[in-house]
């Protein structure tokens, strides 16, 4: 079979997935369901593997023209035409393998999750287009279908977390979801707009040709637009990607079933700005002043989240603030110009934050839908595939050495401190960080799995069965075994792995750095092992600052917190980011909204409709009222017209 | 100097139509109404005649051979309409008769 037909059949499979769901399979049960679901991504993930193992890692991207999908002739008369293209090159086929791989496993778990549901059809149909929104995504050849993607991500997202829409919370969270996002797609949009205007095309290749071409054209003539281009993309990111300003939608998309925050928070959505700030990396780089705010941008996340993390009392509240954190270290990443570490640890990231998001479930399903940690503890002995998986991906997540977050954490770090636009200071603010993300999650790790069970019925807990635990396993393996692909030079002698698959991506990056004069400071391999060993030290102080406080339960957190006062319940309280959105963007456009609808709607324009018929509608009774039926007065009417008529006339 | 005579017969022609306005708009009974229109009618005829003596032509005078035969159809036809008005109605006052409304 040719490449560019397994390319089409590995977007085409999740679709036809969804429409067999959504129209055969309608009143089957939620076996057939979830296989044909899962089936529908499982296939996708084999294709994957034959492209990525084939022609994707010899190093020739695989181009899929499927049809002209635009095509309108201008003016001038040249044509307007973008074509449905897809490309897979080394970076897209990275972002395959995760999306189907830890899809497969999230679908084949939601069987068991959603099984008690009345309709699991229409969860599945959500699922697929998700997959598919996100295949479209990575796999766009111009910035339209990834568009499109980006766009069908956010609809599916809104559907899912809104799934038990019955619930007011539900719906709210995710409309809260859609309108930030929407807010970020108008950044990405304007990009958009901004590109075509630039360079005439929307094609990622194409562009990539015209700046190659003149690179130092655009440093000076169009700085500012791209520099336009690089923030209305960032705005883009942030609202994809839970950065500063628009984060606040992730923590409350909690309000979706837990698979969902798994496909949401590990293998799709959020990872598609990640995704983005690469393909476009070329761009991005022509601006300093865009790569440093991305910077900022990123370790603001990183270091704001991983506060607000400390006092969530909800078990996915907490996972949800260090997947905001974690975006935060990958945007860094990104935004020192260590592009390719961003997707590791996207990558790595996906297997721990599934592992922790479906062990969450498992202990959410197993504890009857309690989510509030303080009434867990002592779950070790009751469910221990749950409880070793759940600290495998822990482990990785804080960057306890040999983890695969060890080493992908480690290689932002050190870009941060050494890349070509790091600094010390952005370094300091992902060093602490670490620190933090390891207090947060041994305290949640020892609150749900050691010490007394506070819950009413111990006795009934028990581990979930092998649908749930199976992909557990799976994501726990790799979980301890990712950061495979981000071992660092000190370790091996040659250059990582990520650095050398990604290089043909991120070469024209690298040469425009190169060109312009910014470059990274190489570290010696002393100082390499010198930040790490400071990495490392702050993850132990924060793990058994955690260990020590959380001993006896969450007692040890209050004393904590009373120490701790006001700055506590304002960390509780999420830095008060949500009422101060609120105030500042709700309330007056909210008023704004009222007075439109009481002064503009009611009156203007009300006024008018109605003014009209009304106005007739008098107009029409006294001249009907004029037709009496009594002769006299018709003659009083004739004369009077005479009259005037004669006047007129006479004058 | 006073004014000649179809002068005055001008001037007497419209006050004899102004009477005969009066008398269509004011008066109830249909037969008095009539009476009035063929006030208005010989009114024009007098203007007619006048105004042809006026300017020595004999247009007017033959105009108005021909209302006072239009005008005496009309006195037939009126008069045949108010007796079947009479005797579905009972009534000729104007006031009864206004079937024809909005």
């Amino acid at each position: 079979m040719h490449d560019q037909t397994l390319l089409a059949l590995i977007v085409l499979f999740p679709l036809i997935g969804a429409l067999l769901n959504a129209f055969v399979f309608r009143h089957m049960s939620v076996v057939v369901s979830c296989l044909t679901a899962t089936l529908a991504v499982a296939i996708p993930f084999i294709l994957s593997l034959i492209l990525f193992f084939g022609p994707i890692a010899k190093g020739t991207p695989v181009i899929a023209e499927l049809f002209d999908w635009i095509s309108v002739p201008l003016i001038n008369g040249k044509e307007f035409n973008i074509s449905f293209a897809l490309t897979a090159d080394r970076l897209s086929g990275l972002f395959l393998l995760v999306i189907t791989g830890v899809g497969t496993l999230i679908h084949l778990y939601s069987g068991e999750y959603m099984h008690h549901e009345n309709r699991p059809y229409r969860f599945f149909v959500y699922l697929n287009l998700f997959i598919v929104s996100m295949l479209l995504l990575v796999l766009g050849s111009n910035m339209l279908v990834t568009f499109l993607g980006w766009e069908g991500v956010g609809v599916c997202s809104y559907l899912l977390i809104g799934y038990w829409y019955e619930d007011t919370a539900n719906s709210m969270a995710a409309i809260k979801a859609f309108i930030a996002n929407r807010v970020g797609d108008a950044g990405f949009l304007i990009a958009m707009f901004l590109c075509y205007m630039l360079f005439k095309t929307i094609n990622y290749s194409e562009i990539a040709t015209i700046i190659a071409a003149t690179p130092q054209n655009f440093y000076t003539e169009h700085s500012l637009e791209i520099t336009l281009i690089g923030l209305c993309l960032l705005l883009g990111v942030a609202g994809k990607s839970a950065q500063i300003p628009l984060y606040t939608w992730l923590p409350d998309a909690m309000a979706g079933p837990t698979p969902v925050s798994a496909l949401i928070h590990a293998a799709t959505m959020v990872t598609s700005g990640i995704y983005l700030m690469n393909r476009v990396s070329f761009v991005l780089v022509l601006s300093p002043t865009v790569m440093t705010t991305i910077a900022i941008v990123g370790a603001a996340t990183a270091i704001l989240s991983a506060t607000i993390g400390f006092a969530q009392t909800d078990i996915k509240k907490v996972l949800a603030y260090s997947t905001c954190s974690q975006l935060g270290y990958m945007v860094l990443a990104c935004g020192v110009g260590a592009f390719q570490y961003g997707v590791s640890h996207v990558i790595t990231h996906a297997f721990f934050k599934a592992c922790l998001f479906l062990g969450a479930g498992s202990v959410i399903h197993a504890m009857h839908h309690e989510q509030d940690i303080r009434k867990m503890g002592g779950l070790f002995k009751r469910m221990p595939i749950t409880s070793i998986t759940f600290i495998i991906a822990t482990l990785a997540i804080i960057g306890f050495p040999g983890f695969s977050g060890f080493f992908s954490k480690d290689a932002i770090l050190a870009a941060a401190w050494s890349g070509p636009f790091g600094n010390p200071i952005l370094w300091f603010v992902g060093w602490i960080t670490a620190g933090f993300t390891a207090f947060y999650m041994l305290r949640l790790t020892w609150l749900v799995f050691f010490g007394e069970s506070r819950a009413e019925h111990p006795e009934k807990i028990h581990e979930t069965n092998y649908v749930i635990t199976l992909p557990l396993i799976i994501l726990a393996i790799f979980s301890a075994l990712g950061g495979l692909i981000a071992i660092p030079e000190v370790f091996t002698g040659k250059e990582d792995f990520i650095t050398r698959f990604l290089s043909p991506v991120l070469m024209q990056s690298e040469e425009i750095l190169k060109a312009s004069g910014i470059h990274g400071n190489p570290l010696s391999h002393s100082m390499e092992f010198g930040l790490m060993g400071a990495s490392i030290i702050i993850v132990f102080i924060g793990a058994l600052f955690a260990i020590t406080v959380y001993k006896n339960g969450p007692q040890g957190g209050e004393r904590f917190a009373n120490a701790f006062g006001g700055f506590y319940r304002l960390i509780r309280d999420k830095w008060r980011v949500d009422e101060l959105y609120n105030l500042v963007i709700y309330q007056p456009l909210a008023h704004f909204g009222s007075f439109l609808y009481r002064i503009i709607d009611r009156k203007v324009i009300d006024g008018v409709v109605n003014g009209i018929p009304e106005t007739l509608y008098t107009g029409t009774s006294v001249a009907s009222d004029a037709q009496s039926g009594m002769a006299r007065n018709y003659l009083k009417f004739i004369y009077i017209g005479v009259f005037v008529f004669g006047l007129i006339l006479f004058l | 100097m006073m004014p000649s005579l179809p002068e005055l017969g001008i001037y007497f022609s419209l006050l004899l139509f102004i009477v005969g306005i009066f008398g269509v708009m004011f008066r109830k009974n249909i037969i008095f109404m009539m009476l009035s229109v063929e006030i208005m009618l010989n009114a024009a005829n007098l203007a007619f005649i006048s105004a042809s003596t006026l300017t020595n032509t004999i247009d007017g005078q033959v105009v108005m051979f021909f209302v006072m035969a239009v005008a005496a159809c009309e006195a037939g036809i009126g008069l045949a309409l108010i007796i079947s008005l009479y005797r579905a109605k009972s009534s000729i006052e104007i006031d009864d008769l206004r079937m024809l409304r909005g």
